[in-house]
């Protein structure tokens, strides 16, 4: 038991990680950004470019890779959502796609597909808690975790940016008559939705061993799981939907150690998102706040 | 009920994220040379290697009409094989007047597909959106085609090769293999690396009565085949020869396997059982994984819970590298079983060595530059090769973690010029079925032998049965390679 909790919380904090983002930029534009996975992708291989080609120190390459994400976030919310401004939410969805496609030949193309190394910002075996080593950068991402989702919590509920970034995604022709800026708080949200992925990928990848192009975007699909399950709207129900869904993931798997059916901790998650999605549509731990968002 | 639509709406939209993450099509590549594959960064795992094709048996006339059979060993037979089908209005299969194999599959235009006065068109389904994988590009695979264009061609016809891209997955192979028919009416239609993509292109040229040469597949469904070949062994005998090397190597290990939930990768692990645990072999735990999952730390620690200290682990070479590197930093250290990739080792570095990997393929190690030990038996082969891409082709790292694989490619290449060659000048699609059906005989020093002759159903359609041993050793400029510890054999 102690052990499923603690690889819970390590595979927890990976999908968590995702989850938030993707809650950040549902609760901001009410869309699902599907190129997510892969702008945290291509952070990594500038990190990878300033970090092992350049020989700069780790923390450089992840300023570089965040600031790169946060840029490709911005131009894609400039020159894509922005003219789609009136369109349908699920055709921007769509228009992600797009971006993801664009992406993944961009890696192809800049960097080839070889897999590539790239080590966390403090290195060794971390800490062994019930016989599991947890990485000094899973402990350091499992705090940046619950930062960012409380500061994301916090900034949407409590500032006027923030409720500005709520009304916006509520009713854009609304919010500009309240002179809200709506045009810098969609470039905002985009920003900085591409730049958590870009932290995301960064503290994930020491975990994974290695990565390629189309490396995130499984995990990311996990994060998208892990925020239906915990609320789509609400940064702190998806962080709790990732470590429920690590932890029933892994759970299930050690209770039928020596099952011959395949996948079945899959069959588990399925049934599972299909109850939460027929009984509470918005998420276990949305609140009315919340569910008004979703 | 609105809410519940548009939850809907959400999910179909990320499963078209998803297929486009994943599929991401390329468009067909036309290249004046032959390739019978092209890596799969993906699929390295499985079937390593690239190399498709037998060719000369060292000593004899590669431009003979047929290939001699290797001294002292039976003449070529088609016993156990189910007899081929005639073509619509073409006269019976039977012996030909020289007392070999008459083939009638084909008949009229088709069986002239693809060779003309002046060209031999072939077509090959491969996983282009992973070729980057190895550095390595469908220009650095045609390099010995190049040279052999430039000297002329095969009998006078240039070699034309077509790709197209499948992706990597069953369903694009097969609309693959109907662009390759539909738009260049290949002579040979090639399948490249798949475990899951072959067995679908091999009903789809059942169907469509197209000559096609695959790389490794599981022989399930295939006895009754007459348009498909493999000059590789399958996965299940692959699966066999990973079980051999536990038996003689690790024996009294405690193993974990970690393998690909595919029904087409299932057989390889069944065949190492079935040797494994006729020995005695303690199987701790086995485990499927789906695939790029990513993080395995689940599974490492089940596996070390378990007390196992050997994992063969039946999944691509990325993931074998992930799942690698994931155990160490576990601080577990098992021995591994693997697929043996350069692709693997140079990531991996000083890892792979600690300890040293081992590994089985179809074909036999490359690293650039040495020639000394288990190298020296092809280095004939490996000089030509160093030699041609330095002059076509110098751009291609051949020193890196694609080498191997471009050089079993380049092998794979040298023994289909030989059986092109075999077939003569009036060379027809039933002429070089005949050509495989009689073929026994190592093609050249850097395969395998290849042997079509072997009594069993299917087993003319088969010829790979030798498969290399390898571990990770410490190579030239420090480069954690693989070399042969059993070069071509078929049992140890």
């Amino acid at each position: 038991m102690d052990q499923v909790l603690v690889i819970g919380a390590v595979n927890g904090t990976i999908y968590a990680l995702f989850a938030v983002s993707v809650a950040l930029v549902y609760r901001g534009t009410r869309t699902i950004n599907f190129a997510h996975g892969e702008v945290g992708t291509l952070s990594l291989y500038i990190a990878w470019w300033l970090v092992t080609d350049s020989g700069l120190p780790w923390i450089a390459g992840a300023i570089g890779a965040i600031a790169g994400a946060a840029a490709i976030g911005v131009v894609f919310e400039r020159f894509i959502v922005r003219p789609l401004e009136r369109a349908d939410r699920a055709t921007v969805a769509v228009a992600t796609v797009g971006l993801l496609s664009l992406l993944l030949a961009l890696q192809l193309q800049l960097f080839g597909a070889s897999p590539r190394s790239l080590g966390g910002p403090i290195s060794g075996l971390g800490v062994r808690i019930a016989g599991v080593y947890v990485s000094w950068t899973q402990v350091i991402a499992f705090g940046v975790v619950i930062v960012v989702a409380v500061a994301v919590t916090r900034v949407l509920r409590r500032t006027d940016f923030g409720l500005g970034v709520l009304a916006a995604a509520q009713d854009a022709d609304a919010a500009r008559l309240m002179g809200v800026p709506v045009r810098r708080v969609s470039m905002f949200v985009w920003g900085a939705g591409a730049a958590l992925a870009a932290v995301a990928a960064l503290l994930v990848v020491p975990s994974v061993g290695t990565f390629a192009p189309g490396y995130a975007t499984e995990l990311y699909l996990r994060g998208i799981v892990a925020a239906v399950i915990g609320g789509l709207a609400s940064p702190l129900g998806a962080i709790a939907g990732g470590y429920a869904l690590a932890t029933l993931e892994y759970g299930t798997r050690r209770t039928f150690l020596h099952s011959t059916v395949p996948g079945l901790e899959y069959i588990v998650i399925l049934a599972v998102v299909l109850v939460v999605l027929v009984a509470r549509p918005t998420g276990l731990l949305a609140t009315a706040r919340t569910r008004g968002a979703a | 009920m609105r809410r519940h639509c548009k939850r809907a709406l959400w999910l179909v939209v990320a499963m078209a994220a998803t297929a486009a993450c994943s599929a991401a099509p390329r468009p067909a590549t036309t290249v004046d040379a032959a390739a019978p594959t092209v890596p799969d960064a993906s699929a390295v795992g499985s079937d390593a290697s690239v190399g498709v094709l037998a060719t000369e048996v060292p000593g004899t006339d590669p431009t003979a009409p047929s290939l001699p059979p290797v001294p002292g060993a039976p003449a070529p037979t088609l016993e156990g094989s189910s007899p081929a089908a005639p073509a619509p209005g073409a006269p019976p299969a039977g012996p030909a007047p020289d007392g070999g194999f008459r083939s009638t599959l084909y008949s009229g235009a088709n069986d002239t597909a693809g060779i003309t006065d002046t060209t031999i068109t072939i077509c090959a389904h491969a996983a282009l959106t992973y070729g980057a994988a190895f550095n390595t590009g469908a220009e650095d695979l045609n390099v010995y085609w190049t040279a052999v264009n430039e000297a002329g061609g095969v009998h006078g016809r240039r070699v034309e090769v077509h790709y197209e891209n499948d992706d990597y997955k069953p369903d694009i192979a097969v609309q693959a293999a109907t662009r390759c028919k539909d738009e260049h009416n290949p002579f040979i239609l090639l399948g490249g690396i798949g475990f899951d993509q072959i067995p679908a292109v091999r009903t789809w040229a059942e169907n469509n009565r197209v000559l096609y040469i695959h790389h490794t597949a599981t022989s399930h469904g295939a006895d009754s085949l007459q348009h498909s070949w493999t000059f590789l062994p399958t996965t299940e005998r692959t699966g066999e020869m990973f079980g051999r090397v536990a038996a003689a190597r690790f024996r009294d290990s405690r193993f974990g396997i970690i393998k690909r939930g595919s029904e087409n990768w299932e057989p390889g692990v069944r065949g190492f059982k079935a040797v494994a645990q006729s020995v005695g072999i303690d199987i701790r735990l086995e485990r499927e994984v789906p695939q790029n999952k990513g993080s395995y730390i689940q599974d490492i620690v089940d596996l070390r819970n378990a007390g196992v200290d050997t994992v063969f682990l039946w999944v691509n070479a990325l993931e074998a590298t992930q799942f690698i590197t994931q155990a160490g930093s576990q601080g577990w250290k098992p021995q591994f079983l693997v697929f043996p990739f350069n692709l693997t080792s140079q990531t991996l570095g000083s890892a792979a060595l600690d300890p040293p990997l081992v590994g089985v393929s179809m074909h036999n190690a490359y690293t650039m530059g040495d020639y000394s030990g288990p190298f020296a038996a092809y280095a004939d082969d490996m000089r030509l090769f160093e030699e041609q891409y330095r002059r076509y082709r110098p751009s291609a790292d051949i020193g890196g973690i694609g080498g191997d694989l471009i050089f079993l490619n380049w092998s794979s290449q040298k023994a289909m010029h030989q059986m092109l060659l075999a077939c003569g000048p009036d060379c027809t699609r039933n002429r070089f079925v005949e050509v495989m059906h009689g073929y026994r005989a190592q093609p050249t020093s850097s395969a395998c032998t290849v042997d079509f002759t072997r009594p069993g159903p299917g087993n003319s359609h088969r010829g790979g049965w030798a498969l290399s041993v390898m571990e990770t050793y410490s190579g030239p400029e420090g480069k954690v390679s693989w070399r042969n510890t059993a070069t071509c054999v078929e049992s140890l």
